[in-house]
């Protein structure tokens, strides 16, 4: 059985060589939570938020995601009026006379449908982001990677009408504009964050999107994991006792 | 616990045994009611359904002499806009008179006599009365009517008239400011 | 351990209802061989993962809405709104790896051991057949979790099982309730998935009592039959402890660090008209999507996943030795190893791309898979060299 469990164990280290070969043209970052006891940094979740209102908002939509979740993120609760009343002062898509937005909304769709996104984009739907970081490996890495992918197409690519070149995208060409204009956002101190920035908490605002509950999990996780060496401790001990008998 | 075979174990021993079996134990049964609260803790009602039960209501566009009808928790809440001359028609009315006597200001909320705040679940058997639209007949005495049996609510939701023999319940409610109320 | 029950009357429950006595008789005093080890535990183990799915399937069902839009959402929404609701789910996601983890080493354990031997025939197809239903139960579970690759998985299983011969087209449009995947298909595999489910837990009973009733299996694979080489159950306790203990650890650490270990990446797309760059099982059923794919077209993979179940249900008629375990068929012993390597190498290169020499390895891995249990299994048991076997247990372990 050890002999087994041994080749099991290099057949698997074997596919995952195979594996590393194929990401090159990623941006690996650094992310508070991707290391196996962190958590997200609240300061990027309220700029990734902040990026996203002011760059993704008019096209992308959030799903899953509530007006009143982003307490999460250490908005207080006038904060998320403040976020509301400015939505509500804004033109929407919204048909006339529905009801204002309130915290226990979702967050607004920018188009009534995908037939109204696909007219105005000739065709091209932009996806809702709630869980755009989960469909894809790394996904906040490849959410960074996409934003800053944008180059100027070589000359031996023929581009599609309206498409523009990006290394990060699969297929190498995306619909989507450069989206990060900068200047876009204000911080609470005044300073406009760079653009490599802006990628950077967005990319971390939406990974929060796609797996709210991680902090949570890591916390009562670890506190699982103590329980069960205790219980193995006593447990060891007391079948141990009884055995000597 | 002890059987023949532990009866050369001396004492101290076994007191030992004993001990590790309760920690055991105990930490076994402290893991399964963590087990237990969680999963019971799951089968309240989630965020949304939570979002439905304490909310916020601007009375501002409620004209006097009409009313609203929205839903709490499931259940239709009238807030109603009293006219001067309603109020004053309901406090007239003397306590003998009523099915289920309560005085008016233990109805309304001091300093907002004005504005009117009932379940609208006809306490006979469950059913929405009318009266909170325009169109509504309200009755005989300018409340509700519980158009299943015919009981009939005062402007501020007493029942004048069976078969009904209890009010309009009142929701949990207070003013945060003279036109915004919290309900729940 | 504890035998003062068994001297003092029974009280008034006890003796209405004699629970402690059974648990006595069949479960802490049943006599085992002395020399079980810690893999003998698994079969405890399996019965713990059944528990956690069957309890946070049931808190699941409680959220879940079978329509085609319904399921994803509503299951998402379980885990970001309700106490725990990532939990529960983590638990149902993870516990299947969990399960399969120890249902594929037990599988192994009787590979190597021959517990399939010493009149434990039905016993072992048995076991086969348990393992079928989990997979399609499995299957179901990874298909009802809406997305475009649960649809697409659900097209591939449709089309497999319209490749059975005379009653194939019928038994798909069962399956699918209509002729493609539509509107009708979502309900029917959550029913699926919910019935199986509970079936697969009597089909686990009658297993156990099937194994209980012929010789015990154990490492030595032979017939016990001194009592004195046996013990009551109570002896392994320490055993099954840890083994619960370190599944449990496992588990634990699958939750908290790596909740989507065992799902194929970019699960849950937003857009369901888009498919993951590399389609794939969860890694329970990716040694099959490997002999599907390598049968060329869909009848042909057909039927080599069902002939590679069949196959191990025939073990007990293919191996042709005169002992069981691998411990004294040393040649025999090392082709299982290489079986289990074969399946992993299978495993991993039907989670990749068709392209390059990935479908040459897919290819070669199937093909040994057949040959090991055709021609090697009778040939080697028949013909390499055995050790000679003790008569009675070799080397007490409790």
């Amino acid at each position: 059985m050890r002999r087994l469990i041994f080749a099991a164990v290099a057949a698997l280290a074997l596919s995952g060589l195979a594996r590393s070969a194929s990401a090159q043209t990623r941006l690996p970052q650094e992310f508070s939570f991707q290391s196996p006891l962190g958590t997200y940094d609240k300061t990027d979740l309220q700029v990734g938020f902040a990026v996203y209102q002011a760059n993704c908002a008019s096209c992308h939509g959030l799903g899953l995601v509530h007006y009143r979740d982003l307490r999460h993120l250490g908005l207080a609760p006038q904060d998320i009026a403040a976020v509301l009343a400015k939505l509500n002062a804004e033109k929407s898509a919204d048909p006339p006379g529905k009801a204002p937005l309130m915290a226990r909304d979702t967050f607004r769709a920018p188009f009534p449908d995908d037939a109204a996104a696909a007219a105005k984009f000739h065709g091209a739907i932009p996806p809702d982001l709630s869980l755009i970081e989960r469909g894809h490996k790394n996904g906040a890495d490849y959410i960074y990677s996409l934003l800053m992918g944008y180059r100027a197409a070589p000359p031996d690519v023929t581009m599609l009408p309206g498409h523009y070149y990006n290394v990060a995208f699969p297929g190498l060409q995306t619909a989507m504009p450069p989206a990060l204009k900068p200047g876009s956002v204000t911080l609470a101190d005044g300073k406009k964050p760079s653009v490599q920035q802006m990628a950077h908490d967005v990319a971390a605002f939406l990974a929060w999107t796609a797996n709210p509950t991680l902090d949570e999990r890591k916390a009562v996780g670890l506190r699982i994991i103590l329980f069960l060496i205790v219980l193995g401790i006593f447990g060891g001990l007391a079948l141990r006792s009884g055995r000597r008998v | 616990m002890a059987g023949s075979g532990d009866m050369a174990v001396e004492h101290g021993g076994e007191d030992r045994r004993d001990f590790l079996k309760i920690l055991f134990g105990a930490t076994a049964a402290v893991g399964g009611a963590a087990i237990v609260w969680s999963f019971g803790s799951a089968l309240e009602p989630g965020e949304s359904a939570k979002d439905g039960a304490v909310f916020d209501v601007d009375l501002s566009p409620i004209e006097a002499n009409s009313g609203i009808s929205l839903r709490w928790r499931g259940k239709p809440v009238f807030i109603r806009h009293l006219t001067a001359g309603q109020v004053s028609a309901v406090e007239a009315t003397p306590m003998k008179d009523l099915i289920d006597p309560v005085a008016v200001k233990d109805r309304l909320k001091p300093g907002h006599s004005q504005y009117a705040v009932v379940v609208g679940v006809c306490p006979h058997r469950g059913c929405v009365p009318v009266g909170n639209k325009p169109t509504d007949p309200r009755g005989p005495y300018d409340g509700w009517l519980c158009p299943c049996h015919g009981a009939a609510f005062d402007a501020v939701g007493r029942v004048r008239r069976g078969p009904a023999q209890q009010n309009l319940d009142i929701p949990p409610y207070r003013f945060i400011s003279d036109t915004l109320i919290r309900l729940g | 351990m504890d035998n003062s029950r068994s001297d003092t009357t029974p009280g008034w429950f006890e003796a209405r209802l004699p629970l402690c006595a059974a648990w006595h008789r069949h479960w802490s005093e049943h006599p085992v061989p002395a020399n079980l080890t810690f893999v003998w535990s698994f079969g405890v183990l399996v019965a713990v993962a059944l528990g956690v799915l069957a309890v946070s399937g049931i808190w699941l069902g409680f959220a879940y809405v079978p329509t085609t839009h319904g399921a994803a959402a509503s299951i998402e929404q379980y885990t970001r709104e309700v106490n725990f609701g990532w939990l529960i789910h983590d638990l149902h996601l993870d516990g299947t790896t969990m399960l399969f983890g120890v249902v594929y080493i037990e599988l192994f354990r009787g590979l190597y051991y021959g517990s399939y031997r010493n009149g434990r025939d039905l016993v072992w197809i048995i076991e086969v057949f348990r393992f079928f239903v989990f997979l399609a139960v499995g299957f179901c579970g990874f298909a009802m979790t809406g997305g475009a690759l649960a649809q697409a998985s659900l097209t591939v299983m449709a089309a497999h099982i319209a490749a059975i011969p005379i009653f194939g087209d019928g038994l798909s449009q069962w399956f699918l309730a209509g002729f493609v995947v539509g509107p009708a298909t979502a309900p029917r595999i959550a029913m699926l998935h919910e019935a199986i489910g509970v079936l697969v837990i009597l089909i686990a009973l009658l297993g156990y009592a099937a194994s209980r009733a012929a010789k015990p299996a154990n490492p030595d694979g032979i017939a016990v039959t001194d009592a004195g080489d046996m013990v009551p159950q109570s002896a392994y306790a320490g055993k099954v402890f840890s083994a619960f203990i370190i599944f449990a650890f496992i588990f634990a650490l699958i939750i908290t660090f790596a909740p989507d270990l065992g799902q194929p990446a970019g699960m849950s797309l937003t857009d369901p008209l888009s498919i993951p760059v590399r389609p794939a099982p969860p890694w329970y059923l990716l040694g099959f999507h490997g002999l599907a794919r390598a049968g060329m077209s869909v009848g042909g993979g057909t039927l080599l996943t069902v002939a590679a179940l069949i196959l191990l249900g025939a073990l007990p008629w293919l191996d042709q030795g005169k002992v069981a375990s691998g411990r004294y068929r040393p040649v025999y012993a090392g082709f299982v190893i290489l079986l289990a390597i074969d399946w992993i190498v299978l495993s991993v290169a039907a989670a990749e791309p068709a392209v390059g020499a990935w479908p040459v390895v897919i290819d070669i891995t199937t093909i040994w898979l057949f040959v090991h249990f055709i021609i090697i299994t009778p040939l080697v048991t028949m013909l390499a060299p055995e050790h000679a076997v003790p008569a009675r247990i070799a080397r007490r372990i409790a």
